[in-house]
């Protein structure tokens, strides 16, 4: 009964075989992902993970595949011949979500983002959830789910924030033309030097920059691990005028000084000699 | 980021006093190694305290005006406490420890010497027990900075800690640091200027006494820009007990004790 033929040289024993192996194909890949998932969890990162399981399940059912469709009487060479021609016909009807494909494709293999990295990805800022075939799920700082096509992501400007391990914040602190600036820089560095995530190398800088307009401008770099770089920029800035504060050195308001060439009351002011000051500095 | 499984190496220390009660006795011998219940550490900044109250075990820390509490409930345990790797606090960022040299030493081409520098130690105090011991709490006095060692892009992020280089092991606080007796070894047909020095915490072997607390190391400069760091599992002196080890590496990982310096050195 089983070698009865259905439909050219395919018999019922052929069609059982190949059900049984698509059957046993996609439970044995589920099985073996779920055992990979489970044992190689602690061992790899998220991303690495979804890659290898992916792999894993396309390619062992790519496979069965190539393997029963010879016992269905399709032939692999003639298939592929066939496929030529439909993949052109599909490939233009299709170009978008071939062009998906494909950076979907090399985004896996160069990797320049990873899933849990705060990335901007022209102009969507947020945390890679999810990278796909197609695209890449992120959630933004709001709270959003947003997919972007990975034509996008692989062709547009992408900013990894947490790519490197160490990142550079800066603060230009202005100080008053009457305060000292040496004074102002050694607290600062005397700062930097008591906060932990403020690395020793690459060294902080502490210098003045600019004699600005209404200040004496000093400029601040500090290079801290990835992980508390906002964490770290958040809080020497306040640190910082606390402490500026706390040695009489003050940030002062924007001021302009207006020399009145006939100064209302001439009994008091000289023409050209005195300043009208509009702030405290 | 970092996943450290903590395993703890039971040392078969004494056993501790049991389900004792009454005012805990200030102990300022022995600041390090097992603790009768109540007991009173006092040492500079640092207060520890802790007593068995109807099966809890209160532990309080006192620590540079800060102070901690700990309530742990307990049957058969008793309280440890180890000086342990520099590299939990304030948070577990890296594993590895870079000891700068105050001065460069400089390696005659084939010559291996013997030199003293010190690191920064951290305390733990654990809650141990027949089966598993269990950290209840791990802090510092020293100073905590870190540093990049290489690039952004490729670099790793170290522990910092600046040191005088002698010849002769320098005279320690332990509460605060240590004395590694560090073996530099220049194989190469050059001479070589040596600036610091990284290690990985994971094969970090911290031994103690009453007095002192050592390390013993060894730098094997291969190259130009190429060293390997790795510890030596054998005491400074022979009454040194082995102290606990939370970068404990399993039998089986791949997890390297070694580090191997490819940038300056």
């Amino acid at each position: 009964m089983l070698s009865r033929e259905l439909f050219g040289t395919v018999t019922l024993y052929d069609l059982f075989l190949a059900v049984v192996i698509l059957v046993g194909a996609f439970f044995g890949t589920k099985l073996l992902v779920t055992y990979m998932r489970r044992s190689i969890k602690d061992k790899v990162s998220k991303d690495h993970l979804q890659i290898i399981v992916k792999a894993m399940y396309y390619g062992i059912m790519i496979i069965a595949l190539l393997t029963v469709l010879p016992l269905l009487g399709v032939q692999i060479s003639g298939l592929l011949l066939a496929g030529g021609f439909a993949g052109i016909i599909i490939g233009f009807a299709s170009q978008n979500i071939v062009s998906n494909l494909i950076s979907g494709i090399f985004l896996m293999i160069e990797r320049p983002i990873k899933i849990g990295d705060a990335v901007n990805i022209d102009g969507t800022m947020g945390i890679v959830n999810d990278i796909k075939i197609m695209s890449t799920i992120v959630r933004t700082y709001e709270g959003l789910f947003v997919r972007i096509p990975n034509i996008r992501v692989f062709t547009g400007t992408l900013t990894n924030f947490v790519s490197n391990i160490v990142r550079r914040f800066s603060y230009t602190i202005g100080i008053r033309y009457r305060d000292d600036a040496e004074l102002a820089i050694s607290v600062i560095k005397k700062l930097i030097e008591n906060e932990p995530m403020a690395l020793v190398n690459p060294a902080p800088m502490v210098f003045v920059s600019e004699l600005g307009e209404s200040s004496v401008n000093i400029q601040v770099h500090i290079w801290a691990p990835t992980t508390d770089w906002f964490a770290l920029r958040n809080e020497m800035l306040w640190k910082i005028k606390k402490n500026l504060e706390a040695n009489g050195i003050q940030i002062p308001f924007p001021q302009r000084v207006l020399w009145f060439e006939k100064p209302a009351d001439s009994d008091q002011l000289e023409p050209g000699t005195k300043t009208i000051d509009k702030t405290d500095s | 980021m970092i996943r450290i499984r903590y395993r703890i190496l039971g040392l078969g220390g004494k056993k501790m006093a049991k389900k004792a009660t009454g005012r805990p006795k200030k102990t300022k011998t022995k600041f390090y190694g097992d603790k009768a219940l109540p007991f009173e550490l006092e040492r500079e900044a640092i207060t520890l305290r802790a007593e068995l109250k109807n099966g809890v075990l209160e532990y309080f820390r006192s620590c540079d005006g800060k102070e901690q509490v700990h309530r742990v409930a307990i049957k058969d345990s008793g309280i440890r406490v180890h000086p342990v790797e520099p590299l939990h606090v304030p948070k577990m960022l890296t594993h590895y420890l870079m000891i700068q040299f105050e001065t460069p030493i400089l390696v005659e081409p084939g010559h291996s010497m013997e030199v003293f520098v010190t690191f920064p130690v951290e305390i733990a105090v654990l809650v141990t027990h027949p089966s598993t011991d269990e950290v209840l709490d791990v802090f510092s006095v020293a100073r905590t900075k870190y540093a990049l060692y290489g690039e952004p892009h490729d670099g790793v992020i170290c522990r910092h800690w600046s040191s005088p280089v002698t010849a002769e092991p320098p005279q320690s606080n332990i509460i605060q640091q240590g004395t590694m007796s560090l073996t530099l070894k220049n194989e190469t047909a050059r001479w070589m200027k040596i600036t610091k020095s990284i290690f990985n915490g994971y094969g970090m072997k911290l031994y103690f006494n009453d007095t002192d607390i050592a390390m013993k190391a060894v730098m094997r400069i291969i190259g130009k820009n190429l060293a390997e760091t790795d510890f030596l599992t054998e005491p400074a002196e022979s009454d040194m007990q082995l102290s606990t080890e939370l970068f404990a590496v399993k039998k089986m990982s791949m997890q390297s004790r070694k580090y191997v310096m490819e940038g300056e050195l």
